[in-house]
């Protein structure tokens, strides 16, 4: 009898050690069902990254800066050489993109929001929704910071469709564009944590001969055939 | 029935020292691996959910409960204090652990690049969960089983502490430690009373 006491009470202190440990160290789990075969990036823990950098500095930065534009296409340059249409998170951990994504990471975090699960999600925050509906990269959503500040109904449908804990791509037209940053900030006011920005947005995407869908685009469908162009 | 010889008793509670070090020692290095950081416990969580057992409000409560139960066990391994109940939880541990990987390697659907039983290292086995797996952790089942059977040996805060609680309802509280520390491990007197059940009747001289 005294040995089951015992025994209790490990177990007891175990769960007790775990619960408390667990409540301290934030663990995140990834939503396995969507993908067999393949893990989905549960939600970033972002204290690593020093992600929320303030916005003004970020314009402040780029004010002084206006080159910096160049940075992400070298980096994405020397970082994956080529992407991989196969398998395009192949060499990658998306646990450890910063917020600022280039071409490839943007590219393996697309093959999660094509799964539709909610997981990742890309927002195309170009201000004008007729280049939206012309070219946009395939399963985004169309939302501005302007969308926002207006309480657009657009945004309420977002709310109501992309869980908080949801990773949120946002891109706009690339180069020096600065729509996306704005949106990041409005975002992470209304709780969305894990905010990334593809810098290179449209044009790099466009570049690298991705499939698009849109009307001029001729709609490229799924997101199957990749490398068109290239 | 017969008083066991004094070479006997100190091999026997050598060979059960070195066990309890040895367990000891694989747990805590496991719980470590697993606790070190928050990244290892993420990496145990996904581990355990990719296993597609628990379901997954248990999955993170598990990730954190099996390291530290681990860790307990292996510190009260270490002492010899409550050996018995430490031995037993830790056989549990390794009869689910069995079990996880038992039913890893049956179900097809389930894929697995590690068994992540020791967070990103391994001991004898690596890769998928495989036979060597089920083997290692048999073997460390089997340690725990003997130490549940034979408790802690001589050296050990156990034999001193089950004294205590044994003798405390005939002879009503006793110093704090004055015989027990007296005693020593081979005080006949003391050895006649035991808690063990397979000791129990009639054969209180064999009581390590």
């Amino acid at each position: 009898m005294r040995l089951f006491v015992r025994i209790l009470a490990i177990l007891g202190l175990g769960l007790t050690a775990a619960l408390v440990h667990s409540w301290a160290v934030p663990v995140r789990l990834e939503i396995a069902e969507a993908r067999p075969g393949r893990d989905l990036p549960p939600r970033a823990d972002r204290a690593a990254s020093g992600e929320t950098a303030p916005q003004e500095t970020e314009q402040q930065r780029r004010a002084s800066e206006p080159q910096t534009r160049e940075t992400p296409s070298q980096a994405e340059a020397t970082e994956p050489p080529t992407l991989n249409l196969g398998d395009p998170c192949d060499g990658l951990d998306p646990y450890s993109f910063t917020t600022e994504l280039t071409l490839a990471e943007a590219f393996c975090l697309h093959e999660f929001a094509m799964a539709g699960d909610g997981t990742v999600v890309f927002v195309d925050a170009r201000s004008g929704r007729a280049l939206f509906e012309q070219s946009r990269i395939p399963g985004a959503m169309h939302l501005s910071a302007n969308m926002v500040l207006d309480g657009d109904p657009a945004f309420e449908e977002f709310l109501g469709l992309v869980a908080p804990d949801a990773w949120v791509v946002v891109y706009c037209s690339g180069g020096d564009c600065d729509e996306s940053k704005n949106l990041v900030a409005q975002l992470q006011a209304f709780g969305y944590e894990s905010t990334y920005i593809f810098v290179g947005g449209m044009d790099d995407w466009l570049g690298a001969g991705l499939p698009t869908e849109g009307t001029s685009e001729g709609s490229g469908g799924s997101s199957g055939a990749g490398g068109g162009g290239r | 029935m017969k008083q066991r010889r004094p070479a006997i008793v100190a091999l026997d509670s050598s060979v059960l020292l070195i066990i309890r070090l040895l367990l000891a020692g694989v747990l805590l290095y496991a719980a470590w691996l697993k606790l070190k950081d928050p990244a290892s416990a993420q990496k145990f969580a996904n581990a355990i959910a990719a296993y597609k057992i628990l379901p997954n409000h248990l999955v993170i409560v598990s990730a954190f409960a099996f390291p530290w139960l681990e860790a307990i066990a292996a510190v009260l391994l270490v002492l010899g204090l409550w050996t018995r109940a430490a031995a037993a939880v830790a056989g549990l541990l390794f009869v689910a652990f069995i079990g996880a990987i038992g039913s890893a390697m049956l179900r097809e659907s389930v894929n697995l690049t590690t068994c992540g039983c020791f967070g990103e290292r391994s001991l004898l086995c690596t890769g998928p969960p495989s036979w060597c797996h089920i083997a290692q952790n048999a073997g460390l089942t089997a340690m725990c089983v003997y130490l549940l059977w034979r408790g802690s040996g001589v050296v050990g805060i156990d034999r001193r502490l089950d004294r205590r609680l044994d003798q405390t309802p005939d002879n009503g509280p006793r110093g704090p430690g004055g015989t027990d520390n007296a005693g020593g491990p081979s005080s006949p007197s003391q050895q006649a009373s035991s808690d063990s059940p397979e000791s129990g009747g009639g054969q209180p001289q064999i009581r390590w």
